[in-house]
């Protein structure tokens, strides 16, 4: 349990992890692509201002007459700069972007030089007229295609960075969503009930706690009070001179151990129920509890005339402890005999209903009926007794509510002074 | 002061109650000792008697743990009443409970709180105190 919420745990902060780097890396990758692209960007236009100062030196070397004015040296190298380049990007758009319409915007572009630098050539080599006339002819009809080839292929580079940008941006937007979603997702299910059930441990633990400190103030009370009682009683037995007086105080000295043994009783009980690792879960019939409640509390029923009815047609099997059930079952409706009206035959009606997962009981009684917005809050306490009666220990409904509670069930009680009260358990 | 001293125990344990009595009857005092089992009783006494001085308690010895109404609810209701009388309320109880022992210190109308057994020399120094 423990290490299956801690390895969920790990994935989610794993899976955190992953998701911020991969969007750090995609994010990197962009801006990586992007500084590519812009120096392919730069480097194409440049090409474009050699294009254009080659185009027009070409133009000049075959107007100039003058051989010596214009230094062939220059357009050479400026013509050998513009090649190598040129290459360098036909063959990075092979490898990078197998774009055909810059393929053949390189290959055209080439040879419209080739063919302006052949025209110039061949004017240098043989300097007649006719052939001057056909050099600048060829290098003037060639030179505009070729500078807008030129700029085709920037315009090119410029959309396929822009294309690559909507591209990755496409990506970011739809990693984004998919975090998000992931995220969600894991929230959901790992942390959500983490959450919950650290919610509910809360609870337990408060619960606990609670019960800790009752059990606090049984051995604070309960055991301290009869002590206290006898070491008084010995006080006063050590100091009195008379022999009836003395056999007075052994019988309260008798009533005092029978208390101190009945709480021992009960402590030990409560202890059993703190320590349920082994309460048996079973299958039981209500009515089967029902009669041997009955059994038990022969006596009272005989002796007030009570009338029990029960009806369990729609809920008549719950799982619950047996032992736990029966001492439930005994406490209450022994409760509704114990504190009945003076003036009415008590009836006692057991209902069980069914609930999603649960079952509810109730059980309603038209006794004497306890003052809850007074006696609310301690109803179920320990020690708290609402009526006077030599009987009421204050310890059957503490005990119930334990018992109800350490197997996660629900008890509550709605009375009303002099009609009666009802108790409901849903286990 | 003449007139015995009229003390009250309030507590539902007739054993407490029993040795508490003898207790006093050790401490040569004029005295009357009246005895409730629970609040609810001792405040319908002290609501009879409410316009007559003499009958009202010197000193209450209270206890916690009662049912119908405890000593914290008894102190409640005591307090509504307007009680012109100095009655010393002394809260008696077995819970060692540092809440309980807290709580009683806060109301300032409780004299003291006294863990049970109550020692004899404690029981003659409050005695005598009143008188």
């Amino acid at each position: 349990m423990k290490y299956s919420s801690r390895l969920r745990y790990i994935i989610f902060i794993v899976t955190t992890i992953i998701l911020i780097f991969t969007d750090q890396y995609l994010l990197e990758m962009r801006l990586e692509d992007q500084k590519l692209d812009a120096e392919l960007i730069n480097l194409s236009g440049r090409q474009r201002m050699y294009s254009q100062k080659i185009a027009n030196q070409l133009l000049f070397v075959a107007l100039e007459t003058d051989k010596n004015v214009y230094n062939t040296s220059s357009l050479k190298a400026l013509t050998d700069e513009w090649k190598s380049e040129h290459r360098k990007l036909y063959l990075n758009n092979l490898e990078l972007h197998q774009s055909k319409l810059l393929d053949s915007l390189f290959l055209i572009s080439s040879n419209q030089l080739e063919n302006m630098s052949e025209a110039s050539l061949l004017f240098q080599q043989n300097q007649s007229d006719s052939i001057l006339q056909f050099s600048i002819k060829t290098i003037a009809k060639l030179k505009t295609p070729f500078l807008l080839n030129m700029e085709a292929i920037v315009a090119e580079y410029q959309r396929l960075a822009e294309q690559k940008l909507l591209k990755t941006k496409n990506v970011l937007f739809w990693f984004s969503w998919f975090s998000i979603i992931v995220l969600i997702a894991e929230f959901s299910i790992i942390i959500i009930p983490f959450l919950n059930k650290l919610q509910i441990k809360n609870v337990e633990l408060e619960k606990a706690n609670i019960q800790l400190e009752s059990f606090a103030d049984i051995t604070s009370h309960n055991l301290r009070a009869p002590v206290s009682n006898l070491n008084s009683l010995l006080h006063i037995y050590n100091s009195s001179n008379s022999t009836q007086d003395r056999e007075t105080i052994f019988l309260k000295i008798e009533t005092v151990i029978h208390n101190l043994t009945n709480t021992l009783g009960n402590l030990l009980e409560f202890l059993k129920i703190k320590n349920n690792n082994d309460v048996k879960i079973e299958s039981i019939k209500l009515n089967e509890v029902l009669d041997h409640t009955k059994e038990l509390l022969t006596d009272p029923i005989f002796k007030s005339s009570a009338v029990i009815k029960a009806d369990f047609s729609t809920a008549s099997v719950v799982k619950f402890n047996r032992q736990y059930l029966d001492s439930i079952f005994f406490n209450i409706i022994g409760n509704s005999i114990k504190y009945k009206a003076n003036d009415r035959i008590p009836q006692i009606l057991i209902k069980s209903e069914p609930m999603k997962k649960k079952t509810k009981i109730t059980f309603k009684d038209n006794g004497l009926g306890i003052d809850l917005k007074r006696h609310g809050s301690k109803l179920f306490g320990l020690n708290k007794t609402f009526h006077r009666h030599p009987e009421a220990n204050g310890i059957g409904l503490y005990m119930t509510k334990i018992k109800v509670e350490s197997l996660g069930g629900t008890i509550y009680a709605e009375s009303e002074v002099d009609k009666g009260s009802t108790f409901t358990i849903i286990i | 002061m003449n007139r015995p001293l009229n003390i009250c125990l309030i507590d539902d344990d007739d054993i407490h109650l029993y040795t508490l009595k003898r207790a006093l009857n050790e401490i040569e005092l004029p005295k009357i000792v009246t005895t409730f089992s629970d609040g609810e009783e001792a405040i319908n006494y002290i609501q009879d008697n409410i316009d007559n001085n003499d009958s009202l308690p010197d000193i209450i010895l209270l206890d916690i743990n009662m049912p119908i109404m405890d000593g914290f609810d008894f102190i409640e209701t005591y307090l509504k009443l307007h009680i012109d009388k100095k009655i010393s309320i002394y809260m008696l109880s077995s819970s060692v409970n540092p809440n309980d022992i807290k709580r009683a210190k806060e109301i300032s109308i409780i004299s003291d709180y006294i863990i049970k057994p109550i020692k004899d020399e404690t029981l003659e120094q409050i005695l005598h105190s009143k008188h």
